[in-house]
């Protein structure tokens, strides 16, 4: 199925949110696919896999969508002021950018890494038909980036607000702060897909704790895969199943 | 409050992706634009979304236009790494230097990283270049890369697993060394002649004298890889910066290399 690929802007509060949309020619989109990246990740992300993934879902039929959080990639903000709570308001910006132009079809969230904290913070608002976590993380990490090495917090001179650095990075205090308490997961009912790698040992607490809160998860291992499913087999095998699951939750829900 | 606008520009086949910085009030670029170069494997943002912090550091200062661009293969643009050669690559800085020229911009400046400035100062002789900005410039192909067998295209994972079941980790340094990050390069295949292209070889070292350009280099003089910049000679400005590594991964040194640039701009002109 032949795609097409444009560019937008969304305005929120006089920050400009960029992304980009993948659709299918030709025809109503299946469903509306919308991805949260990771901490420090933009909408490109590691190796590529967020254009892949779109690329794929719009091949098959379904609109996705990739864009910069606020104080990420090209989006105005500033990096240390770009928190969970901040980042759930960017979702639900760009999810009515999309639901309005495409009205009546089923909208499906999608987080990888640190972007599934926002996911599972924002589905009660917008009640997606499902959701997909990538390697989910809902839970604070307090390293900088650099092994063994926590620096001090400083003052930004900007705005005066507690930050330090990570790696290329300000981190804001705020953002450990939220993410130090437990998440507020309202996906209660919302079919859930987790993905995780094998080998990767830092979303264990993270899925423990979705699995011990009833949500409905379906759960696919990656093997020999890390966090970020660092091989081209990993890869395509994360895409192709994401897609194939995504596929069967929005044709159950179009009826 | 800067103005950033998304495009496509179709080069042959392909479709690469472009975004431009910009003040409101600059019709329809500024005089002076600085075109950032990303490293092999990385995209227009680059690690850190360093390429995009000083891309805002220019503009905002009122210096000039920015322009950030994926190869092909890389980012958003279509292709893959392993379709992209040194050739194809520099076309696609040609098409964006035309896409420029046509709308009547008058002086360029060149921002490169890693192996970006091993591509501009292929042609930088050709082109009506103004200054180069080399960020930890990549020039030479370590051995350990130049010698992955060339017969098909190689998976980065696999071929990072080999080196370190052999107890090396000699192709981690070495994507590092051209400014590639392992973990953003590693789900990819490429293809090892990439590292065979003659303008690699030491003889085809670019003469910096020659370009009558100013080139001013940053680097990490606590790296190994960064000691070596003697090819240089003495026509160039080099610029240490400590603390962040080869990638100047703190904060800080973003802000430092994007006022540095500034002020190169401001007292030429």
């Amino acid at each position: 199925m032949s795609s097409s690929e444009e560019f937008f802007d969304v305005s929120l509060d006089n920050i400009i949110l960029r992304g980009v949309s993948h659709f299918p020619d030709n025809i109503k989109p299946k469903g509306i696919v919308i991805s949260s990246h990771g901490y420090n990740g933009e909408r490109v992300d590691t190796h590529r896999m967020l254009v892949k993934n779109s690329r794929n879902l719009a091949a098959h039929g379904f609109l996705s969508v990739r864009f910069d959080h606020q104080g990420c990639g090209l989006s105005d903000g500033d990096f240390w002021t770009s928190t969970p709570k901040i980042r759930e308001r960017d979702v639900i910006a760009v999810t009515d950018f999309c639901a309005n132009r495409y009205k009546d079809s089923p909208i499906i969230l999608h987080g990888f890494s640190d972007g599934c904290r926002v996911i599972a913070g924002v589905a009660s608002s917008i009640r997606p038909c499902a959701i997909v976590l990538w390697s989910p993380i809902l839970f604070a990490f307090s390293s900088s980036g650099e092994p063994g090495a926590i620096p001090p917090w400083e003052r930004h001179p900007l705005d005066r607000s507690f930050v330090r650095p990570f790696l290329g990075h300000w981190m804001g205090a705020q953002y450990l702060r939220e993410t130090s308490k437990s998440p507020d997961l309202e996906i209660d009912g919302i079919p859930t897909l987790v993905v995780r790698g094998a080998y990767d040992v830092d979303v264990n607490s993270s899925i423990d704790y979705l699995l011990a809160n009833n949500t409905v998860v379906d759960l696919i291992e990656i093997p020999k895969a890390g966090h970020v499913y660092a091989s081209p087999l990993a890869e395509q095998s994360v895409i192709e199943q994401t897609r194939t699951w995504i596929e069967s939750k929005a044709t159950r829900s179009l009826g | 409050m800067i103005s950033i606008s998304q495009h496509w520009i179709v080069n042959a086949s392909d479709r690469l992706a472009l975004v431009l910085f910009d003040l409101p009030d600059a019709k329809p670029l500024s005089n002076q634009v600085f075109v950032f170069l990303h490293a092999w494997s990385n995209w227009k943002d680059e690690r850190d979304y360093a390429h995009v912090k000083i891309a805002r550091k220019i503009v905002d200062n009122g210096t000039g236009s920015c322009v950030l661009f994926d190869y092909r293969g890389h980012g958003e643009s279509t292709g893959s790494l392993a379709d992209a050669s040194f050739d194809s690559i520099v076309e696609d800085i040609d098409c964006v230097i035309k896409w420029l020229e046509n709308k009547q911009v008058k002086k360029i400046n060149l921002v490169c990283s890693g192996l970006g400035a091993r591509f501009a100062l292929s042609f930088a002789h050709l082109m009506s270049i103004d200054s180069l900005f080399l960020l930890s410039p990549a020039i030479l192909i370590p051995s350990s890369l130049s010698a992955i067998e060339t017969s098909n295209l190689q998976a980065v994972s696999d071929l990072l697993e080999k080196d370190l079941n052999h107890d090396h980790a000699n192709l981690r340094k070495a994507f590092y060394k051209i400014g590639a990050l392992p973990d953003h390069l590693s789900a990819e295949y490429i293809d090892p002649s990439f590292f065979h292209h003659p303008q690699f070889l030491s003889e085809n070292l670019p003469d910096i004298a020659s370009l009558n350009k100013r080139v001013v280099v940053f680097y990490d003089p606590e790296q190994d890889s960064q000691k070596s910049l003697s090819w240089l000679g003495s026509h160039t400005t080099l610029i240490p910066l400590v603390g962040g590594g080869p990638m100047f991964r703190h904060p800080d040194l973003l802000v430092q290399i994007g006022e540095k640039i500034c002020k190169c701009c401001e007292m030429k002109s």
